[in-house]
Protein backbone atom coordinates (compact mmCIF):
# COMPACT_ATOMS: atom_id res chain seq x y z
CA UNK A 1 0.00 0.00 0.00
CA UNK A 2 1.42 3.37 -0.99
CA UNK A 3 1.37 6.11 1.59
CA UNK A 4 -0.61 9.24 0.80
CA UNK A 5 0.53 12.66 2.01
CA UNK A 6 -1.96 14.39 4.31
CA UNK A 7 -1.76 17.68 6.16
CA UNK A 8 -3.02 17.87 9.72
CA UNK A 9 -3.00 20.62 12.30
CA UNK A 10 -2.78 20.50 16.06
CA UNK A 11 -6.29 20.90 17.43
CA UNK A 12 -7.11 24.32 18.75
CA UNK A 13 -10.56 23.69 20.15
CA UNK A 14 -11.24 20.80 22.46
CA UNK A 15 -14.24 18.99 23.91
CA UNK A 16 -17.67 18.59 22.43
CA UNK A 17 -18.54 22.20 21.73
CA UNK A 18 -15.10 22.79 20.19
CA UNK A 19 -15.47 19.77 17.92
CA UNK A 20 -18.90 20.99 16.80
CA UNK A 21 -17.44 24.39 15.90
CA UNK A 22 -14.62 22.65 14.03
CA UNK A 23 -17.07 20.65 11.93
CA UNK A 24 -19.07 23.77 11.16
CA UNK A 25 -15.91 25.48 9.95
CA UNK A 26 -15.15 22.66 7.48
CA UNK A 27 -12.67 20.72 9.53
CA UNK A 28 -12.79 17.23 11.02
CA UNK A 29 -11.43 16.37 14.46
CA UNK A 30 -8.90 13.54 14.51
CA UNK A 31 -6.43 11.88 16.82
CA UNK A 32 -3.13 10.12 16.33
CA UNK A 33 -1.86 7.51 18.76
CA UNK A 34 0.51 4.58 18.87
CA UNK A 35 4.26 4.45 18.85
CA UNK A 36 6.15 5.72 21.88
CA UNK A 37 4.57 9.15 22.09
CA UNK A 38 1.42 10.44 23.74
CA UNK A 39 -1.78 10.73 21.68
CA UNK A 40 -2.20 14.09 19.96
CA UNK A 41 -5.53 15.69 19.02
CA UNK A 42 -5.56 16.91 15.43
CA UNK A 43 -7.84 18.56 12.93
CA UNK A 44 -8.07 17.90 9.19
CA UNK A 45 -9.60 19.62 6.23
CA UNK A 46 -12.95 17.85 5.77
CA UNK A 47 -12.88 18.12 1.98
CA UNK A 48 -9.39 16.61 1.71
CA UNK A 49 -10.39 13.74 4.00
CA UNK A 50 -13.59 13.07 2.03
CA UNK A 51 -11.63 13.04 -1.25
CA UNK A 52 -9.11 10.66 0.25
CA UNK A 53 -11.80 8.21 1.36
CA UNK A 54 -13.73 8.40 -1.91
CA UNK A 55 -10.65 7.80 -4.03
CA UNK A 56 -9.42 4.80 -2.05
CA UNK A 57 -10.73 1.28 -2.39
CA UNK A 58 -11.30 0.81 1.33
CA UNK A 59 -10.91 2.80 4.51
CA UNK A 60 -7.53 1.15 5.14
CA UNK A 61 -5.30 4.03 4.10
CA UNK A 62 -1.63 4.53 4.85
CA UNK A 63 -0.91 8.24 5.26
CA UNK A 64 2.20 10.35 5.60
CA UNK A 65 0.81 12.72 8.14
CA UNK A 66 2.57 16.05 8.42
CA UNK A 67 1.71 17.70 11.71
CA UNK A 68 3.40 21.08 12.24
CA UNK A 69 6.28 20.21 9.87
CA UNK A 70 6.74 16.85 11.57
CA UNK A 71 6.15 13.72 9.44
CA UNK A 72 4.50 10.64 10.93
CA UNK A 73 3.56 7.42 9.14
CA UNK A 74 0.09 6.29 10.21
CA UNK A 75 -2.74 3.96 9.27
CA UNK A 76 -6.32 5.13 9.28
CA UNK A 77 -7.57 3.07 12.18
CA UNK A 78 -11.20 4.17 12.20
CA UNK A 79 -13.39 6.65 10.36
CA UNK A 80 -16.56 7.61 12.20
CA UNK A 81 -19.45 8.61 9.95
CA UNK A 82 -22.66 10.38 10.87
CA UNK A 83 -25.32 7.65 10.77
CA UNK A 84 -27.77 9.64 8.68
CA UNK A 85 -25.71 11.95 6.47
CA UNK A 86 -22.68 9.64 6.28
CA UNK A 87 -20.37 12.64 6.66
CA UNK A 88 -17.01 12.04 8.30
CA UNK A 89 -17.29 12.95 11.98
CA UNK A 90 -13.93 11.83 13.39
CA UNK A 91 -10.80 10.03 12.23
CA UNK A 92 -8.40 7.86 14.23
CA UNK A 93 -4.82 7.50 13.00
CA UNK A 94 -2.58 4.75 14.33
CA UNK A 95 1.11 5.58 14.06
CA UNK A 96 3.08 2.65 12.66
CA UNK A 97 6.71 1.89 12.14
CA UNK A 98 7.74 1.05 8.54
CA UNK A 99 9.77 -1.91 9.83
CA UNK A 100 7.15 -3.42 12.16
CA UNK A 101 4.35 -5.72 11.05
CA UNK A 102 0.79 -4.59 11.71
CA UNK A 103 -2.51 -6.47 11.87
CA UNK A 104 -5.47 -4.92 10.06
CA UNK A 105 -8.85 -5.98 8.67
CA UNK A 106 -8.90 -5.92 4.88
CA UNK A 107 -12.09 -6.17 2.77
CA UNK A 108 -12.64 -9.16 0.47
CA UNK A 109 -13.79 -8.54 -3.09
CA UNK A 110 -14.83 -11.02 -5.75
CA UNK A 111 -13.96 -11.08 -9.40
CA UNK A 112 -15.68 -12.95 -12.21
CA UNK A 113 -19.14 -14.47 -12.33
CA UNK A 114 -19.48 -17.75 -10.48
CA UNK A 115 -20.35 -20.76 -12.65
CA UNK A 116 -23.07 -21.72 -10.19
CA UNK A 117 -24.69 -18.29 -10.60
CA UNK A 118 -24.26 -18.18 -14.38
CA UNK A 119 -25.62 -21.62 -15.20
CA UNK A 120 -26.87 -23.23 -12.02
CA UNK A 121 -29.19 -20.44 -10.89
CA UNK A 122 -27.41 -20.08 -7.56
CA UNK A 123 -26.78 -17.01 -5.43
CA UNK A 124 -23.30 -15.80 -4.52
CA UNK A 125 -23.08 -15.34 -0.77
CA UNK A 126 -20.46 -13.28 1.01
CA UNK A 127 -20.10 -14.91 4.40
CA UNK A 128 -17.06 -12.98 5.62
CA UNK A 129 -16.54 -9.42 4.42
CA UNK A 130 -13.20 -8.62 6.04
CA UNK A 131 -10.09 -10.69 6.67
CA UNK A 132 -7.49 -10.17 9.34
CA UNK A 133 -4.07 -9.83 7.74
CA UNK A 134 -0.60 -9.20 9.10
CA UNK A 135 2.10 -7.48 7.09
CA UNK A 136 4.52 -4.58 6.95
CA UNK A 137 2.69 -1.29 6.29
CA UNK A 138 4.15 -1.02 2.77
CA UNK A 139 2.98 -4.56 1.89
CA UNK A 140 -0.59 -4.18 3.18
CA UNK A 141 -3.17 -4.82 0.44
CA UNK A 142 -6.05 -2.37 0.02
CA UNK A 143 -8.34 -5.34 -0.58
CA UNK A 144 -8.08 -9.06 -1.21
CA UNK A 145 -9.52 -10.12 -4.53
CA UNK A 146 -10.91 -13.65 -4.85
CA UNK A 147 -11.68 -15.20 -8.23
CA UNK A 148 -15.04 -16.99 -7.98
CA UNK A 149 -15.52 -17.90 -11.64
CA UNK A 150 -14.98 -21.62 -10.93
CA UNK A 151 -17.44 -21.75 -8.03
CA UNK A 152 -20.32 -24.22 -8.55
CA UNK A 153 -23.58 -24.42 -6.61
CA UNK A 154 -23.01 -25.76 -3.10
CA UNK A 155 -19.29 -25.02 -3.18
CA UNK A 156 -17.45 -22.38 -1.21
CA UNK A 157 -14.10 -20.64 -0.98
CA UNK A 158 -12.45 -21.23 2.38
CA UNK A 159 -9.88 -19.05 4.09
CA UNK A 160 -7.18 -21.62 3.33
CA UNK A 161 -7.96 -21.40 -0.42
CA UNK A 162 -7.17 -17.69 -0.62
CA UNK A 163 -3.70 -16.86 -1.88
CA UNK A 164 -2.19 -14.06 0.15
CA UNK A 165 -0.15 -11.42 -1.69
CA UNK A 166 3.59 -11.49 -1.15
CA UNK A 167 4.68 -10.50 2.35
CA UNK A 168 1.14 -10.78 3.69
CA UNK A 169 -0.10 -13.36 6.15
CA UNK A 170 -3.84 -14.05 6.40
CA UNK A 171 -4.82 -14.86 9.97
CA UNK A 172 -7.71 -17.04 11.15
CA UNK A 173 -9.16 -20.53 10.90
CA UNK A 174 -8.35 -21.97 7.47
CA UNK A 175 -11.63 -23.91 7.34
CA UNK A 176 -13.89 -20.85 7.58
CA UNK A 177 -16.06 -20.29 4.48
CA UNK A 178 -15.59 -16.85 2.95
CA UNK A 179 -17.74 -16.97 -0.18
CA UNK A 180 -20.20 -19.61 -1.27
CA UNK A 181 -22.83 -20.26 -3.92
CA UNK A 182 -26.18 -21.47 -2.64
CA UNK A 183 -29.47 -22.23 -4.33
CA UNK A 184 -32.19 -19.63 -3.69
CA UNK A 185 -35.41 -20.66 -1.95
CA UNK A 186 -37.83 -22.26 -4.38
CA UNK A 187 -41.39 -21.08 -4.81
CA UNK A 188 -42.70 -24.31 -3.24
CA UNK A 189 -40.58 -23.78 -0.10
CA UNK A 190 -41.76 -20.20 0.29
CA UNK A 191 -45.44 -21.06 -0.07
CA UNK A 192 -45.00 -23.91 2.42
CA UNK A 193 -43.49 -21.51 4.95
CA UNK A 194 -46.30 -19.02 4.32
CA UNK A 195 -48.92 -21.72 4.81
CA UNK A 196 -47.37 -22.83 8.10
CA UNK A 197 -47.77 -19.50 9.76
CA UNK A 198 -50.89 -18.38 7.96
CA UNK A 199 -51.61 -14.86 9.29
CA UNK A 200 -52.07 -15.22 13.04
CA UNK A 201 -54.36 -12.66 14.67
CA UNK A 202 -52.67 -9.83 16.55
CA UNK A 203 -53.71 -11.23 19.92
CA UNK A 204 -52.60 -14.79 19.15
CA UNK A 205 -49.35 -14.64 21.00
CA UNK A 206 -48.13 -16.95 23.69
CA UNK A 207 -47.16 -15.36 26.96
CA UNK A 208 -44.29 -16.48 29.13
CA UNK A 209 -46.56 -16.32 32.18
CA UNK A 210 -49.72 -17.57 30.48
CA UNK A 211 -52.95 -16.23 31.94
CA UNK A 212 -55.51 -18.93 32.42
CA UNK A 213 -58.95 -17.91 31.28
CA UNK A 214 -60.90 -20.33 33.47
CA UNK A 215 -60.95 -18.09 36.51
CA UNK A 216 -57.60 -19.16 37.98
CA UNK A 217 -55.97 -16.23 36.23
CA UNK A 218 -52.30 -15.69 36.94
CA UNK A 219 -51.78 -17.09 40.37
CA UNK A 220 -51.12 -20.70 41.14
CA UNK A 221 -53.60 -22.25 43.57
CA UNK A 222 -52.86 -20.41 46.76
CA UNK A 223 -52.16 -22.51 49.79
CA UNK A 224 -51.18 -20.89 53.02
CA UNK A 225 -47.43 -21.12 53.52
CA UNK A 226 -46.90 -22.27 49.94
CA UNK A 227 -44.20 -20.40 47.94
CA UNK A 228 -46.36 -20.32 44.84
CA UNK A 229 -46.05 -17.58 42.24
CA UNK A 230 -48.07 -14.51 43.16
CA UNK A 231 -50.58 -12.98 40.80
CA UNK A 232 -49.07 -11.14 37.82
CA UNK A 233 -48.55 -7.49 38.55
CA UNK A 234 -48.94 -7.97 42.29
CA UNK A 235 -45.60 -6.39 43.01
CA UNK A 236 -46.06 -6.31 46.74
CA UNK A 237 -46.73 -10.00 46.84
CA UNK A 238 -43.67 -10.74 44.75
CA UNK A 239 -41.49 -8.55 46.94
CA UNK A 240 -42.54 -10.12 50.18
CA UNK A 241 -42.59 -13.90 49.95
CA UNK A 242 -43.22 -14.11 53.69
CA UNK A 243 -46.61 -12.57 53.12
CA UNK A 244 -47.53 -15.12 50.46
CA UNK A 245 -50.33 -16.59 52.47
CA UNK A 246 -51.95 -13.18 52.79
CA UNK A 247 -51.17 -12.09 49.24
CA UNK A 248 -52.81 -15.02 47.48
CA UNK A 249 -56.29 -14.48 48.90
CA UNK A 250 -55.88 -10.80 48.08
CA UNK A 251 -55.24 -11.71 44.44
CA UNK A 252 -58.36 -13.83 44.41
CA UNK A 253 -60.41 -10.97 45.78
CA UNK A 254 -59.31 -8.79 42.88
CA UNK A 255 -60.97 -11.12 40.43
CA UNK B 1 -46.96 -14.21 6.57
CA UNK B 2 -47.16 -11.22 8.87
CA UNK B 3 -44.36 -10.92 11.36
CA UNK B 4 -45.12 -10.95 15.06
CA UNK B 5 -43.44 -12.33 18.18
CA UNK B 6 -44.16 -15.95 19.09
CA UNK B 7 -44.02 -15.44 22.81
CA UNK B 8 -44.02 -12.33 24.98
CA UNK B 9 -43.83 -11.64 28.68
CA UNK B 10 -46.58 -9.02 28.63
CA UNK B 11 -49.06 -8.49 25.80
CA UNK B 12 -49.86 -4.81 26.16
CA UNK B 13 -47.02 -2.31 26.13
CA UNK B 14 -46.36 1.34 26.87
CA UNK B 15 -46.01 3.60 23.86
CA UNK B 16 -42.38 4.46 24.61
CA UNK B 17 -40.61 7.17 22.66
CA UNK B 18 -39.10 7.42 19.20
CA UNK B 19 -36.73 10.31 19.75
CA UNK B 20 -33.19 10.50 18.40
CA UNK B 21 -31.40 8.55 15.72
CA UNK B 22 -31.06 4.80 15.53
CA UNK B 23 -28.11 3.75 17.63
CA UNK B 24 -27.95 0.21 16.30
CA UNK B 25 -28.87 -1.37 12.99
CA UNK B 26 -27.53 1.61 11.06
CA UNK B 27 -24.94 -0.11 8.87
CA UNK B 28 -25.31 -2.55 5.99
CA UNK B 29 -24.35 -5.75 7.78
CA UNK B 30 -25.29 -8.74 5.60
CA UNK B 31 -25.89 -7.75 2.00
CA UNK B 32 -24.44 -5.38 -0.55
CA UNK B 33 -27.24 -2.79 -0.68
CA UNK B 34 -29.64 -1.49 1.92
CA UNK B 35 -32.70 0.71 2.41
CA UNK B 36 -32.23 3.31 5.14
CA UNK B 37 -35.06 5.10 6.95
CA UNK B 38 -34.74 8.89 7.00
CA UNK B 39 -37.73 9.50 9.24
CA UNK B 40 -39.29 7.94 12.31
CA UNK B 41 -42.43 5.84 12.44
CA UNK B 42 -44.18 2.80 13.82
CA UNK B 43 -43.88 0.36 10.93
CA UNK B 44 -46.48 -2.35 11.21
CA UNK B 45 -46.18 -5.94 10.14
CA UNK B 46 -48.47 -5.43 7.13
CA UNK B 47 -46.20 -2.71 5.73
CA UNK B 48 -43.14 -4.90 6.25
CA UNK B 49 -44.86 -7.80 4.52
CA UNK B 50 -45.88 -5.58 1.59
CA UNK B 51 -42.27 -4.45 1.20
CA UNK B 52 -41.01 -8.01 1.37
CA UNK B 53 -43.40 -9.11 -1.37
CA UNK B 54 -42.48 -6.11 -3.56
CA UNK B 55 -38.74 -6.79 -3.22
CA UNK B 56 -38.88 -10.54 -3.79
CA UNK B 57 -41.19 -10.14 -6.79
CA UNK B 58 -38.94 -7.59 -8.41
CA UNK B 59 -35.81 -9.66 -7.77
CA UNK B 60 -37.60 -12.61 -9.41
CA UNK B 61 -36.13 -15.08 -6.91
CA UNK B 62 -32.59 -14.05 -7.64
CA UNK B 63 -30.34 -12.84 -4.90
CA UNK B 64 -31.04 -12.81 -1.21
CA UNK B 65 -32.95 -10.45 1.04
CA UNK B 66 -32.74 -9.63 4.73
CA UNK B 67 -35.40 -7.85 6.81
CA UNK B 68 -33.43 -5.94 9.44
CA UNK B 69 -36.33 -4.82 11.62
CA UNK B 70 -38.91 -6.85 13.53
CA UNK B 71 -42.29 -5.73 14.90
CA UNK B 72 -41.60 -6.35 18.60
CA UNK B 73 -44.05 -3.80 19.93
CA UNK B 74 -47.78 -4.37 20.30
CA UNK B 75 -50.36 -1.64 19.97
CA UNK B 76 -53.98 -1.55 21.03
CA UNK B 77 -57.11 0.12 19.68
CA UNK B 78 -60.46 0.72 21.24
CA UNK B 79 -63.45 -0.66 19.28
CA UNK B 80 -65.67 1.82 17.47
CA UNK B 81 -68.43 3.62 19.39
CA UNK B 82 -66.89 2.66 22.71
CA UNK B 83 -66.83 5.09 25.63
CA UNK B 84 -63.49 6.04 27.08
CA UNK B 85 -62.15 4.21 30.11
CA UNK B 86 -62.71 0.59 31.11
CA UNK B 87 -59.03 -0.22 30.82
CA UNK B 88 -56.59 -0.66 28.00
CA UNK B 89 -58.09 -1.84 24.72
CA UNK B 90 -57.49 -5.20 23.03
CA UNK B 91 -54.47 -5.79 20.83
CA UNK B 92 -54.70 -4.42 17.29
CA UNK B 93 -51.29 -5.28 15.79
CA UNK B 94 -47.54 -5.30 16.03
CA UNK B 95 -45.09 -2.58 15.01
CA UNK B 96 -41.36 -1.99 14.71
CA UNK B 97 -40.14 1.34 16.10
CA UNK B 98 -38.17 2.95 13.29
CA UNK B 99 -35.80 5.84 13.88
CA UNK B 100 -33.82 7.78 11.26
CA UNK B 101 -30.74 5.84 10.06
CA UNK B 102 -32.31 2.41 10.67
CA UNK B 103 -31.53 -0.06 7.89
CA UNK B 104 -34.85 -1.68 6.99
CA UNK B 105 -33.93 -4.17 4.26
CA UNK B 106 -30.77 -5.49 2.65
CA UNK B 107 -30.22 -7.40 -0.57
CA UNK B 108 -27.29 -9.22 -2.11
CA UNK B 109 -26.63 -11.25 -5.24
CA UNK B 110 -28.37 -8.82 -7.62
CA UNK B 111 -27.15 -5.91 -9.71
CA UNK B 112 -27.34 -2.39 -8.35
CA UNK B 113 -30.06 -1.50 -10.87
CA UNK B 114 -32.31 -4.33 -9.68
CA UNK B 115 -31.61 -3.52 -6.03
CA UNK B 116 -32.47 0.15 -6.60
CA UNK B 117 -35.73 -0.69 -8.39
CA UNK B 118 -36.69 -3.23 -5.71
CA UNK B 119 -36.11 -0.73 -2.94
CA UNK B 120 -37.99 1.97 -4.86
CA UNK B 121 -41.00 -0.33 -5.06
CA UNK B 122 -40.67 -1.21 -1.38
CA UNK B 123 -40.36 2.44 -0.38
CA UNK B 124 -43.72 3.21 -1.98
CA UNK B 125 -45.34 0.90 0.60
CA UNK B 126 -43.84 2.81 3.51
CA UNK B 127 -45.07 5.91 5.36
CA UNK B 128 -41.59 7.47 5.58
CA UNK B 129 -38.80 8.77 3.37
CA UNK B 130 -35.98 6.33 2.71
CA UNK B 131 -32.55 6.28 1.07
CA UNK B 132 -30.70 3.66 -0.95
CA UNK B 133 -27.26 2.90 0.45
CA UNK B 134 -24.52 0.51 -0.52
CA UNK B 135 -21.83 -1.16 1.53
CA UNK B 136 -18.95 0.35 -0.43
CA UNK B 137 -20.10 3.85 -1.23
CA UNK B 138 -21.43 5.22 2.01
CA UNK B 139 -22.93 8.44 0.72
CA UNK B 140 -24.99 7.27 -2.25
Amino acid sequence: MKSVPLNAFARTQGRRAGSKKLRESGRVPAVIYGGQVKPVSLELDARVMNDLIHHSVSENILVDLSVDSQKRLALVQEVQHHPLTQKVVHVDFHEVSPTEKVTVMVPVETTGEAAGVKTGGGVLQHIVFKLKVRALPKDLPEQIVVDVSHLEVGKSVHLGDIKAPEGVEILGDKKVSIISVALPKTEVEETAVAAEGAAPAAGDVEMLKEKKEDGTEGAAPAKPGDKAAPAKGDAKAAAAPAKDAKAAPAAEKKK
Amino acid sequence: MALQPERVKFRKMHRGNRAGLAYSGQTVAFGEYGLMALERCWMDSKQLEACRVAITRNMKRHGKMWIRVFPQKSFTKKPLETRMGKGKAPLEGWVAVIRPANILFEVDGVTEAIARESFRLAATKLPIKTKFISRHHRAV
